[in-house]
Parts: structure tokens; C-alpha cells; sequence
């Protein structure tokens, strides 16, 4: 792909994300680095609706339990999962203050955006997954469809499956949208489970790029499943993470 | 319109229920409550976190009902309510023996043995003529209802298979024959039922039933079993949603987790009795959609409409204990980790409960109907049964896991 083509296809592809400033983010624009690429487009979409969610949930201890938390976790963070400094700019950040709105739907359209990269966005429902020409692809660290849903890295461990990073594009179910490419993810020397849950996130999110290139490239044959196929793995009680640290420490 | 009607059904125990929410403990409780409610989610991870051991928590719910018991004299277990000791519950006292029978395998605890054995003889005690046990709670001049009499059949069997004394499977043998003579002809049980209703819960009596009919032989208990299951899986909707599930007639478009849980369970159980796979599948497919629901929310709402909407803002504590319960049962059969997985975070939520509740003697290691607890099942009360199946959920935990 020559220069000009790298910066055409550039500009048709987009983050969206609900915090720009989060490992996820950073990862991928390293990850899109790497292949020549770099995404001009950030959608940010404003967590209004998400701090109503949890203020609703927690009412009393919101600022305790959920938002100086998050705050420490986020601000100003300029580094990836694998901590590399990351300083690549964004040319064009676009506020929304909906994901699932007419207004994201009506900027989709605008820019020709053909590929909308989910870095922890939400759920997107009808109005944007039909969207036409949108391809919309999100990094899964888990074997589809046999790991679906949360926590798969862990639960992966724990069942002593293999950890694979998967790219899909996104449909109407969570995870069930067709593979585009998977990748096993070896877990040497992880010490603790957030030390592995890291590495594999760096590792499937940094695929996204290659994914597009060998799309563009027509190489790509996506494996669909039946939505009803597989398991939906849920948050891992602190019994089960236990058990995976000690795994992790043998 | 339905808080009208439970407030007219209610009326006689408004003004004394009113004014013992102003007894200094009764006080505390509720602000704890409101406190907690405004605060949000504070369980996860609960039981660890604060050191606590199953079978510390195990022993303060035993220790509950040990007082229930000696409060209520008879030998029978009842229920704390704001203002007062209820009187013995026939039904719920039918089936916490077996429960205090494994507590005392486990414990070695020979005083609980003694207790489960008197628990029995009362209930032989008040066994009506026609071979049935009254409905709701001793004395209380209700004529024998299918339900209530197929959970005291749970604990005559557990007490006949403890001490091989004839006297107990003698009398589960007339309450069983009593159930399977008043069935209907569609297997439901609508003539001899609680407002002659035709429910699907039911099949939480075809359990203890079909467990008799592996000790006695006797077909007509299976064929009578087969009946109602068959029944009930005609009653389930392709999402796994039960119509007539619920023990009112104001909410049956939208049960309780509680009478949701004893159909699951009733399946589950008759199933292995019968090894009839289709019961087993009927239950997974339902609890399936209440292990997606109790993973992705804070707390199980009490009640579920029929696409598994949630209907109440409160949860129904013995709901949660029962569903737990399942999810181990169906881990036993197919060994998938994520149902231990739920049902430690509803043990959490439980344990959190009972902490948050435990004020005073009389309420101190017992469970709330509701939470927040006057969320609308079992308002400001302390029901012996949410109690009962919490201590059966602990111990599930303990037999599937290494935690003490």
C-alpha cells in the first residue's frame, strides 16, 4: 500500500470511545502504527449517560464508589497496556453526546467513515450497526464463540484453554458477530491476572489495524456463528480470580 | 389498585405492624435499610472481603431458627414479624428438616438432630384426617392444601430415611395418596390448592413425591408426577418463562423469583427422581435466562414478566437463595463453573442481607422476606423459609468449593 492509500484509508477510519484518554485507545493507535496507519477521526462520546447509570446505581457513595475511582484510574493516562508513552495525535476529536444518537448517526454519514473502531464505547444498538457501508470492529480477548461476553481472559485461564485475541465486527448480539481474524496470545511469565489481562488486551487490540489492511486487501474470510453457539462468561468472583492467580503463579 | 387491595387484605396487622416500625431495633433496621438502598451496591465480594466464613454465617442462620422454634413452642418453626412471633408453619417446617438433618451431619451437632425430630412429630401431630396439612400457619382453620402438604412430605421422608421409624413414611404415605387423589385431570392441582389455583410450583410437591415413589414402588406417585410435569412444561414459554407461576392472583403476570425457583427446582429434582431429561432441560432453559439476569444486574428483581422484564424495585431475598440453590444443582449435573459463579455473588448479597439485618435477639442471623425490607414480598419481615434456603445455599457452596 503506498503513502497516499495509507492516508486515504486513514481517514475512513474512526475511534469511538468514552474515555480518550483510557490504555485501550493507546494500544490500538500503536497497533495501527505499526501497519501505517493512523486513524484521523476520535468520537468521543460524553459518559453523561453513563454517570446517571451509576449515580442511580449508587446514589448516596457515588463519588466514593464509582467516580473518584474512575478518575484515578483515567486521568490524563498517556500510556498503553504493554506502558509505552503514546503521543500520536488524533487529527479531529468530535464530541457526541449519545452513542446510540441521530447526531452520531449524522457524523458517521458526514465523514464517510467506513471503519468505526469500538475502544470501549458501549453498546451500540440498530441505529448505528445499520448504518450502511459501516463496518464497526471491536478487539475481544477470547476465542469467539466458545468465550463470550466478560472476563474471558480469566475464565480462559482458569478452564486452561488457550487465550486467543479476536477481531469481529459488531451485529446485534454482544459477540456474535462474524471473526474476522483471531490469534493465539501466550501468557509467558504473567505473574498476576491483571499482568495477563493487560497483555492480552494489548495484544487483540493492536490486531484491529492488520485486520483492515488484510480486508482492504480482499484476503479476508470472515467465520460466522450461530448466535446461539458458545458460552457467555460473566464478571469472575474473587473465588475463581484466587484460583487463576495461583495458576498464573505455578 | 394492587396496594389497595393487599392494604384491604392486610388490614388487621397495618396498625400494629405501624407502630412497631418505631421500636428502637425495629427503627434501626429500617434506617439501616434506607441508608444501604440510597448507598447502592455494597455486596460484592462481601463474604471475603469481611473475613466472614460460610459456616460462621451458617451458624447464625441455624441460631435463628433454633429460636424460632423455641419462641413458637410447639415444636414447630414460624416467622418474626415486626411486632411478634408468628406461630408454627407447617409447610416451611416440613421441609427445614432436612435441612437441620444435613446441619447435623455436618456439625455433629446432635441438638439439631433433636430439634428436626420434633419439628416432625408436631407435624405428625396436626396431620388432618384426610391425610393433608392445613394451609399458612397452625390454627389457623385452613383446610389441607396439595402445596403445603408435599413440603411437610419432604421432611417425614428425610426424618423416615434418619430413623428408619415406619411412623413417618406411614404418614407420608397417607398425605402422598391424599395429593395424588385430589390431581386434576390436566395434572395440575387447582381443587385442594391455595385459592384453588392451578399453578406450576406444584411440581415443588411432585419432588418429595417422586422421592417416595423410589422408596415405596408405588406408580401412581410417578404417574402422578409425570402428570403435573408434563403440565407445567406446557405452561413454559419458548424464552423459558412459566405463565401461572405466581401465588397471588393480582400479580401472576409477573411472579415472584420464589415461586419461579420452586418450579425450576420442583423439575430439577422430579427429573433426576424420574430420569426424565426434558424436565431437566424445561428447568435449565429457564434458569439460564435468571443467571444472565442475576449476572448483569445489582440485585435479582422480585418479580418477572414475561419477556424477563424486571417488575418490582426490590428483591426477594428467598428468591435469591433458591436460585443459588438451582445453579448448583445444575452445576452437579453438568459441572459448568459459571452457575457456582452466580451463586456466590447471590451468597454475597445474602450474606449482606443478613449483616444488615441482624439487630436485636429475635432478628440476629435470620433473613429479611425483602430487600430492602419493605420491598413488597413478605414487607418487615423475617420469613423462616428465606432463612431455611439461605443455610441450604451456604452449604451447596461448601460441598462445590473449598470455603468454610
Amino acid at each position: 500500500m503506498t503513502k497516499l492509500e495509507q492516508d486515504e484509508l486513514s481517514s475512513k477510519i474512526a475511534y469511538i470511545t468514552i474515555n480518550p484518554s483510557g490504555n485501550f485507545l493507546k494500544s490500538a493507535q500503536l497497533g495501527f502504527e505499526a501497519v501505517g496507519l493512523k486513524p484521523k477521526y476520535l468520537i468521543y462520546v460524553k459518559p453523561t449517560d453513563r454517570l446517571k447509570k451509576e449515580f442511580k446505581k449508587y446514589r448516596l457513595s457515588f463519588f466514593t464508589k464509582f467516580l473518584f475511582p474512575q478518575f484515578k484510574k483515567f486521568f490524563r493516562n498517556k500510556k498503553s497496556f504493554s506502558n509505552e508513552e503514546v503521543d500520536i495525535k488524533i487529527e479531529n476529536n468530535i464530541i457526541v453526546s449519545k452513542l446510540n444518537s441521530q447526531n452520531t448517526v449524522d457524523i458517521i454519514n458526514n465523514l464517510g467513515i467506513k471503519y468505526l473502531i469500538n475502544c470501549g464505547a458501549g453498546i451500540f444498538r440498530k441505529k448505528i450497526i445499520e448504518i450502511p457501508e459501516l463496518i464497526i470492529l471491536n478487539a475481544h480477548a477470547g476465542k469467539l464463540p466458545s468465550y463470550k461476553n466478560m472476563n474471558v481472559v480469566e475464565w480462559a485461564i482458569f478452564n486452561e484453554d488457550k487465550v486467543y485475541g479476536t477481531v469481529h465486527q459488531i451485529d446485534f448480539g454482544i459477540d456474535t458477530g462474524p471473526t474476522w481474524i483471531e490469534k493465539e496470545i501466550i501468557m509467558d511469565k504473567k505473574t498476576s491476572l491483571l499482568d495477563a489481562r493487560e497483555h492480552a488486551f494489548d495484544v487483540v487490540i493492536k490486531m484491529v489495524g492488520k485486520a483492515i489492511l488484510i480486508h482492504e486487501e480482499g484476503k479476508l474470510k470472515p467465520i460466522s456463528y450461530n448466535p446461539s453457539e458458545g458460552k457467555k462468561w460473566y464478571r469472575m468472583h474473587s473465588y475463581f480470580q484466587n484460583r487463576v492467580e495461583k495458576k498464573l503463579n505455578k | 389498585m394492587n396496594t389497595i387491595k393487599l392494604i384491604k387484605n392486610h388490614k388487621n396487622k397495618l396498625i400494629p405492624i405501624f407502630f412497631s416500625c418505631f421500636k428502637p431495633l425495629n427503627f434501626i433496621v429500617l434506617l439501616r435499610n434506607f441508608l444501604s438502598f440510597l448507598s447502592g451496591p455494597k455486596w460484592e465480594d462481601y463474604i471475603n472481603k469481611n473475613n466472614l466464613t460460610y459456616n460462621s454465617l451458617i451458624k447464625k442462620g441455624i441460631s435463628w431458627i433454633k429460636s424460632s422454634q423455641d419462641k413458637v413452642g410447639s415444636g414447630g418453626v414460624g416467622c418474626y414479624e415486626f411486632y411478634r412471633w408468628t406461630k408454627g408453619y407447617p409447610e416451611v417446617t416440613g421441609y427445614i428438616i432436612p435441612t437441620f438433618f444435613e446441619c447435623f451431619k455436618i456439625y455433629d451437632d446432635i441438638d439439631l438432630k433433636n430439634r428436626a425430630i420434633r419439628m416432625t412429630d408436631w407435624e405428625l401431630s396436626i396431620q388432618n384426617l384426610d391425610g393433608g396439612w392445613e394451609g399458612q400457619y397452625e390454627g389457623d382453620g385452613k383446610p389441607s392444601i396439595v402445596f403445603n402438604t408435599g413440603q411437610v412430605l419432604r421432611g417425614l421422608i428425610s426424618s423416615f430415611k434418619e430413623t428408619k421409624d415406619k411412623k413417618y413414611l406411614n404418614s407420608a404415605i397417607k398425605a402422598a395418596d391424599w395429593i395424588v387423589k385430589n390431581q386434576d385431570k390436566d395434572g395440575s392441582w387447582s381443587s385442594a390448592n391455595f385459592k384453588k389455583m392451578k399453578r406450576v410450583y406444584d411440581t415443588y410437591v411432585t419432588a418429595p413425591l417422586s422421592e417416595l415413589y423410589l422408596i415405596t414402588k408405588n406408580e401412581s406417585y410417578a404417574k402422578s408426577c409425570r402428570k403435573n410435569c408434563d403440565f407445567v412444561l406446557s405452561q413454559q414459554n419458548k424464552n423459558g418463562w412459566f405463565n401461572n407461576a405466581d401465588n397471588t392472583l393480582l400479580n401472576n403476570d409477573a411472579p415472584v423469583l420464589h415461586t419461579i425457583s420452586y418450579t425450576i427446582d420442583g423439575l430439577i429434582e422430579t427429573g433426576l427422581n424420574l430420569n426424565e431429561d426434558k424436565y431437566i432441560s424445561s428447568a435449565k432453559l429457564a434458569a439460564n435466562f435468571l443467571l444472565h439476569k442475576s449476572e448483569i444486574t445489582n440485585f435479582m428483581p422480585a418479580r418477572f414478566d414475561k419477556k424477563w422484564r424486571k417488575k418490582s424495585n426490590y428483591s426477594c431475598l428467598t428468591g435469591n437463595a433458591q436460585l443459588g440453590i438451582i445453579f448448583l444443582r445444575l452445576y452437579e449435573i453438568n459441572n459448568d463453573v459459571r452457575y457456582i459463579n452466580a451463586a456466590l455473588k447471590l451468597a454475597d448479597f445474602l450474606a449482606y442481607t443478613q449483616k444488615l439485618n441482624s439487630i436485636g435477639k429475635f432478628r440476629n442471623g435470620g433473613i429479611t422476606g425483602s430487600y430492602p425490607i419493605w420491598g413488597m414480598y413478605c414487607p418487615l419481615k423475617y420469613p423462616s423459609w428465606a432463612t431455611k434456603y439461605y443455610i441450604d445455599l451456604l452449604i451447596l457452596i461448601k460441598k462445590h468449593t473449598d470455603l468454610d
